[in-house]
Formats: C-alpha cells, structure tokens, sequence
C-alpha cells in the first residue's frame, strides 16, 4: 500500500525521537572526530584545527584485527542464539500444557530481568578457576589460560542475552505461523525435518531476519561483557571506545572510532536486511 | 468522517500527562531543597572513601552535602565537567595527581591559600599541586603509592622483577592497562631494561616478551577488577594503588616495595579540588580543611589506608614508610604532567602491538 | 528410514535447548548463593557460610532506594514512550510500501549499533548545549532512544504471518482502517508489542553505560548507583539488589497470570493449540 497521510502521522513519534536523540548528537560526535586532540587536556578545545588524523591512525592493521573480532564473536554469538531461540520458541507455541508454556514464557521474562553486573560475575565464577573451566578445557583439550577459551567465555556470556531475546523475539513469529500448513505436509508423506526445513523456517524468515539483527547490533555494542570475560585480552569496538572517552579523555579519537563503527555496521545490516528480502520474497 | 477519539490518541494524552505529572511532582523536593539553607556538591569514590568523608561531614556539620561518587575512573567525571561548564553541579572533587594536572590545565582548580585552609601548614609544601605561576591549587590528603604486591597463592617469590617472566607464574599476573595507573607499570618495566619514564621502549620490549610468556592471566581495566581478581585467587602477583589493594581481604597481600630495587613504588598524591566556578568555595574549603584536621587524617588512614600528608598524623603503613636513602632507592616520583600527556599514545601503542599477543 | 532422521533430529534439538536451560539456570543460582555470602568480599566459590547481609544493606542504604525509585520510574515512563512510538512506526514498516524503506527500517536500528558509551557522552553534550542540565530528562531521553530499535522490532517480527487478506477481509465486509487494525491487526500482533514492552522496560531497568553519563547529584539510577560503590570495593549488595529484581519480576508474572492470564496478555497469535 502506498505511503498515506495517516501513515505518515504514525512515523512522527519514531523519527521525531530519532532526529532529536539520535542524527543531533551523532552529527555533535562526527564533528569532534575530526579535530585535533592535544594530549592532557579534556576533549578536543572550541577552537581546534580539523584534521583526519583521527581516522588515519585508525587504519593501522591492529584497528582492523579489533573489529574483525568484534564482528566475528558477534556473528557466531547470533547464530548460536538464533539455533537455540528457534526451536524455543516454536515449541512454546506448540505446546498443549499452558501450565509448561507459562512456565517457559515467564523464566525466559525473568531471565531479561537479572542485572547484568551480577550476570557477568556470576558467569566468571561459574566459569572461572573455581567452577568449569578445567572441565571445558580439559573436554576441548586447551589450557584455560588461552585465548581461545577467553573467546568462548565472551561469547557464552552474550549467550546469556541473545538466548532469551531471540526465544522472546520469534514467539511472536511462530505463534502465528498456521499448525494446518506443517499437518498437512506430514500428511503428504514429508518426514519433519523436511517439513520444518521447507516450510516453518521460510515462512518465518522476516522475523529471524528481526531477531537476528537485534542480537547482532546488541553483540556488537556489548560492553560490559567483553570487559568482564574478555580479561582485557578480547576488547571489543566498544572497549576501545570507553578507554577513549573515559580514562584517558581523547574524545577525538573516541569520536573517530565510533563513526567508523557505526558506518561499517550499518552497511552491514542493510546489507542483510536487503539480501533476505531478495532471496526470500517476503 | 466523525473523528473519534482512539484508543491511541487517549494512551498519548495519558502518558504525556503522566510524564508532566511525575517530572512536576519528581521536581518539586529538588526545588525545596536548593532553596532551603546552603548544600555543597562534592564528588568521593565509593566505599571505603565514602565512609570516611560522611563521619567528617557528620562532624563538620556546618552544611548539608550531597555526595556523588566517581562511577568511573576520575577521569569519566571530566566529560560531566567540561559539558556543563561554565555551571558544573560541584563544588569539591576528591581526585588524584594525574587528574590534578588535567584540571589545572583546564583552568578548572580553584587557588587556595593558608587563608583558605589553615591545615594546610601542617602538609609539606612539595605535595601540593601548583600552576605555573605557583599558586597553591588544590588540597592534599592521601599519599600513596602505585606498587607492586603478590598475595599468598603465588607460586614463588618476587624479589626481582625480571621473575615476572618465570615460567612457574603462567596466567599468575593481572597486568593493569594503561589507562590505570597511568601506566607507571610500564614505566617501571622500562626502569628496570636502563630506560626511564622519558624513553619507556625497553619497557615496551619487556611487555612484549611478558605477552607472550602467557604469564598475563588478567588485564585489569579497573580497581574493581583488581580486587576481585585477587580476592577469587584467579591470579596472585599485580601493580596497583596502595588504597586497592587495602580493599583486598581475601587473601593475604605482600606489599613488595622495599624488596629489590628493579620493583619502583611510584609516590602519588589524592586529595581535594574546589572548582573554580563553584559558589560555596569557603564552605568548600572549610570543609576540606576540617578533613585535613590530626584526627581526620588519623580517621582516614585507618579506613582508606593511605598514607595522610598531615605530618601531625601517625600511620602504620610499615611498607610505605621511607628514610631518605630509601626513597632514593626505591620510589619515584613521576613526571605527572608529562605522563599524562604521553598516556594517548601509550595507549594506542598498547591497543596495536601487545593486546594481539595476549 | 524417515522416522529415525526424524527421531535423531529431534532428540538433537531437545539436547540442544536442554544445555542451554541449564546454561541459562547456572549463573543465577550461582547469584543467589554469592547474594547470600557471608564474607564481606567477593572471594572463591563456594562461600563458607551464609548471611542475609546484602539484603539488609541494600534496604537500609537510602542511596540505593533512591536510585531504585528513579530506576522504575524513568523504566516506566521510557518503555511506554518507546512502545507507543516504536510500534507505530513498526505498523508502517509492515504495512506500506516505499522508497528508502529499507534505509529507515536500518536507521531505527542505528542506537543499538551505537556503543552506549557514545551515545551517552553524545546526549550529554547535546542537551548541555540547550543548557539541561537536570537529570531526568536525560536518562529519560537516553533511555527511551535506546529501548526504541527493540520495540520496533519485536512488533515488526510480529506482524509477521499476519495475512493482509485478514485486514482485506474485514474491510471489505465494511470496517474502516481503524477499525481492522484495533480489532484484528493489534490482537494478533500482542505478543510482538509486549515483547517489546518487557524489552524496553528490562534494558531501562539494568543500563549502566548510557545512564553514566546523564545522572546529575540528585537524580542517579540503580545500577550506576550499584558500579560506584563497587568502584574500589567489591560488594555483593548488587547480587542481593539484582536477586530481589528478578524475584519481583517473576512474581509481578505470576500475579499478572492470576489476574489476567498470561496467555491473554501475551497473546497466543491466530492458531491457538
């Protein structure tokens, strides 16, 4: 349907919040990415030169070996989410006890609820010297001093997050996807995994396509977790970004860092986000 | 067509009215209390410091404070400080030597005077932060030292600090970043190769070969971290501020500052700034003044464990008490203007070559 | 030869999402007995003997319970805000088409890409350059610009499946727009919504890094509240703080379920079971 008047009304409030809250203070930030930063002073001053210093210290291949792994912990983290999120959520929506489906819906809620400080700890012990770790380690035969199990550490970590989010995210897909369409697969002889392979996951494609997304940036833009669990050793985009502005006060810098992040994941996501409308005519 | 009213259109109204409602009746104690008698705005860390500042203020009692703790390192309160200038919501700020300099070079740091803060005779004159025309800026109360402690589950003993790189201390070490401590562990790792804090590359080799040894278990973004990685004896040997490792209770700290020339305590001052924009400046520095008194000094060390700069005040912080030819030997007193310039680029000298070895 | 496929494909899946219940289990019951630790730290794992401490430190310290306070309120307020807003642009999203459709729906992502250190420091100095200094309406602001990509998506994964022939139906048997969007669309679309809601509210409720930047000396949240006292000493009083969240939020689920159902709150989509 074409774009009406009354439509147009119902975009107001987002854009509106959007424009003030967001494009202002982002065009702020884009305009202190290219000043010059003079060490032991606090920010770029008023008057500063422009320079692209800032954007060219950053093509360093360190810089690229940080957001690779950012981006790729977040890609594996996910799909994890979405495997485990899926069959959730569908089974939720399929399950005849109400009293088992209340049960899951409501510790799925209360799992969003449970602060991520304490979170965060409490997966450092379970995982640290003193609860798992030589067990996992001992299963994957690598040293729990590696970087190796500090990655896998990160990613269970966010786990913990994009578990529920994408289980909580798809139940509002699945419970509407038509039981009669599956029934009548099996009817016609498909075993399940045919069933559920050609016809729930396709017609469930735009609302993995919005869970996924939601894990992903929220991967991405993690911060307390890879500060935590990462040990300081796998620094996400986001880590770099609060050492700039935080500790050392290169808001420059800081600022740089950010643009560029945003710009790559926001290609990333329209990227993704146009291929699956391609591929999947929705 | 007949507008109706909708259910969304009621929701809107509802929640704007709401909103208004809430930030009026949200407000209304707020106003009250700035008109009501003099408050001042100061800024502490969290516990222990907290502690001791509200038994002062209990004592003091000339005026209400609302306190307001470092929810990061000091540094995370400049941005506050710079956006809302020329009005930042604070009178006083209790922050440490390398924020002093930021602060003074901001033209942020109110002039004190003997005036101003009578206490301040008993303080000795080096430890107080100056401009460059040599006025008095800010209001000392803790010395202390960055240095380096092993706690009882270290698997050997440290008595240089070339041992750092034995092998028996795999995943032992928490390494600060060098945003904490403004780096001074490297400082010392370059003391220690015939550097110093003006040419810190040895030190930067020696961080390279301790990289890869695999002795780093933890790097360590902040003192929460240092204190809950001792405490769960995830790793036993670090770097760090004498009011740190204090909070460590768990286990049990060696203090390693007499033991060996290589291993440096960097002396460090924390103390008071009044703002300069503030408009309770004599309140400000009454206040700080009265937690300078013997003993409030006294009170502090107790709590804080920091060594206290009124000389009047006695410790017994055994390990960071030096006679002359002591200090010589072991400690130093850092350059604090030009490391915190340096620490940029030593960060990012940090984020490119020693992180991707970890 | 289809049935054992079938058989092991399943039994896989069940593993699969039995691993991460317990993954998901472990950690909290590790935070209930650290809120219970009778050390004064955080030390090893298992604590040696048990207090209720925490809890009575966390209601005795009036700087908590004030951040507590401001904490709900702002959770409140945001997530309604967000939800009322994000579902409305979501509706549009599903139901029209348009140029640059695609480069909105990615724009309404763009605060959840951004680092909430950057939007912080950003909104800070964005309002003190309107000279708000005051608190409130900058967590409010912050908190309602990063709960709003979440709203908009869980209604857009919502809407999905919803047929238009549904809303054709209805008004080609007479209703207006409204009409079929009140009384078919939004049903239907319920659970997407207060998906969205609890969404909003949980991250309003557990930010620190966006919140940091924006509390004033009189108007501070929870959990900035909770990492200043852990600054330079650990203290478990947020395990006690966060425990009694998640306990009050399963109850306010289980009062919620008496009174309403869940089922109809959350909705169960077209085809119930």
């Amino acid at each position: 349907m074409k774009l009406s008047k009354g439509a147009l009304l119902l975009l107001i409030p987002g854009i509106g919040l959007f424009l003030i809250f967001v494009v202002l203070p982002i065009a702020n930030i884009a305009e202190e990415s290219f000043r010059l930063f003079v060490p032991g002073h606090i920010g770029a001053s008023k008057d500063a030169p422009y320079t692209i210093f800032n954007y060219a210290e950053l093509m360093d291949p360190a810089y690229l070996f940080y957001f690779i792994e950012t981006l790729r912990l977040s890609l594996i983290c996910s799909l994890l989410g979405l495997i485990v999120g899926f069959p959730t959520a569908y089974l939720v929506a399929r399950q005849r006890s109400p009293f088992l489906r209340k049960l899951v819906v409501g510790f799925l809620i209360g799992m969003m609820f449970l602060s991520t400080m304490v979170r965060v700890y409490a997966l450092q012990i379970t995982f640290g010297p003193t609860g798992f770790d030589k067990v996992i380690c001992g299963f994957l035969h690598i040293s729990t001093n590696s970087r190796f199990y500090t990655e896998i550490l990160v990613v269970l970590g966010l786990l913990h997050y994009v578990i529920p989010i994408s289980a909580i995210t798809l139940l509002g897909t699945t419970q509407n996807l038509n039981p009669r369409l599956t029934e009548a697969a099996q009817v016609l002889g498909a075993p399940r995994w045919k069933v559920h392979v050609s016809i729930t996951v396709p017609l469930c494609v735009p609302g993995i396509l919005s869970a996924f997304l939601i894990c992903y940036t929220f991967c991405m833009s993690a911060f307390v977790v890879p500060m935590v669990l990462g040990k300081g050793r796998v620094l996400f985009v986001s880590n770099l970004i609060y050492s700039r502005f935080s500790e050392i006060a290169n808001y420059p810098s800081g600022s740089a860092v950010a643009i560029l992040m945003l710009l790559l994941s926001l290609t990333i996501i329209y990227g993704i986000t146009t291929i699956t409308s391609r591929l999947y005519k929705v | 067509m007949k507008h109706k009213i909708t259910r969304r259109d009621f929701l809107k109204v509802a929640g704007g009215g709401c909103l208004a409602a809430t930030t009026a009746g949200l407000g209304a104690p707020f106003i009250r209390q700035a008109l009501a008698a003099e408050r001042l705005s100061v800024v502490d860390w969290g516990p222990p410091y907290i502690k001791v500042s509200r038994a002062v203020a209990k004592k003091w009692g000339k005026a209400q404070i609302d306190w307001t703790l470092h929810s990061g390192g000091a540094a995370s309160l400049l941005p506050k400080i710079k956006t809302s200038w020329p009005n930042p919501p604070y009178d006083l700020v209790d922050v440490w030597s390398p924020v002093f300099v930021a602060m003074i070079n901001e033209g942020w740091a109110e002039t004190v005077t003997l005036e101003d803060c009578p206490n301040l005779k008993d303080v000795p004159e080096d430890l107080i932060s100056k401009d460059k025309e040599g006025n008095w800026k800010n209001i000392p109360r803790g010395l202390s030292g960055l240095l380096w402690v092993s706690t009882e589950a270290c698997p050997i003993e440290i008595t240089n600090i070339e041992d750092l790189l034995n092998p028996k201390l795999k995943g032992q070490i928490l390494w600060p970043n060098p945003t904490l401590n403004t780096n001074c562990q490297v400082i010392n790792l370059s003391m220690a190769r015939g550097g110093d804090q003006y040419n810190v590359e040895p030190g930067w080799e020696f961080l390279k070969e301790l990289a890869k040894s695999g002795n780093i278990g933890r790097i360590a973004a902040n003192t929460s971290d240092v204190i809950t990685s001792l405490d769960t004896r995830e790793t036993s040997v670090t770097f760090s501020d004498q009011g740190t490792t204090g909070g460590v209770k768990g286990v049990k700290i060696n203090y390693l500052t007499k033991i060996h020339e290589s291993l440096k305590t960097f002396v460090f001052v924390s103390g008071w700034v009044v703002l300069s924009t503030s408009k309770n400046k004599k309140l400000a520095c009454d206040f700080a003044n009265f937690s300078l008194s013997k003993e409030n000094s006294e009170l502090y060390f107790k709590v804080v464990t920091e060594v206290p700069v009124n000389i009047k005040a006695v410790h017994g912080l055994n390990h960071l008490r030096f006679s002359p030819e002591e200090l010589k030997k072991f400690t130093v007193i850092p350059d604090w203007d030009y490391i915190t310039n340096s620490l940029d680029s030593w960060n990012k000298r940090y984020e490119k070559d020693i992180v991707t070895l970890l | 030869m289809k049935r054992y496929v079938d058989d092991i494909g399943f039994g896989f899946v069940i593993m699969v999402i039995g691993l991460s219940l317990v993954f998901l289990v472990m950690p909290i019951v590790v935070a209930v007995m650290m809120s219970f630790d009778g050390r004064a730290y955080l030390g090893m794992f298992p604590p040696p003997n048990y207090s209720i401490q925490w809890y009575q430190k966390f209601f005795s310290d009036a700087y908590y319970l004030h951040g507590l306070k401001i904490s709900l309120i702002l959770a409140l307020i945001a997530g309604i805000v967000s939800t009322a807003s994000g579902v409305s642009a979501a509706i549009v999203l599903d139901r029209y088409e348009f140029r640059g459709k695609k480069a909105l729906e990615t724009f309404f992502l763009s605060p959840l890409v951004v680092p909430a250190v950057v939007i912080g420091f950003a909104l800070l100095l964005f309002f003190a350059l309107f000279g708000v200094f005051s608190g409130l309406p900058r967590l409010l602001g912050g908190h309602i610009i990063i709960t709003f990509p979440y709203t908009v998506r869980t209604t857009l994964a919502g809407l999905v499946g919803i047929k238009k022939s549904l809303t054709e139906a209805a008004l080609s048997l007479g209703a207006n727009e409204r009409q079929a969007f009140w009384d078919i669309t939004f049903p239907l679309a319920r659970t997407g919504m207060v998906a969205g809601l609890i969404f909003a509210f949980a991250f309003s409720m557990d930010d620190v890094a966006v919140s940091m930047f924006l509390t004033s000396p009189q108007v501070y949240t929870l959990p900035v509240a909770m990492v200043s006292m852990m600054r330079t000493n650990f203290d478990l009083t947020i395990a006690a703080g966060a425990v009694l969240l998640m306990v009050f939020t399963v109850a306010a689920i289980f009062i919620l379920d008496r009174i309403f159902g869940l089922d109809r709150l959350i909705g169960q989509g077209i085809f119930k079971s």
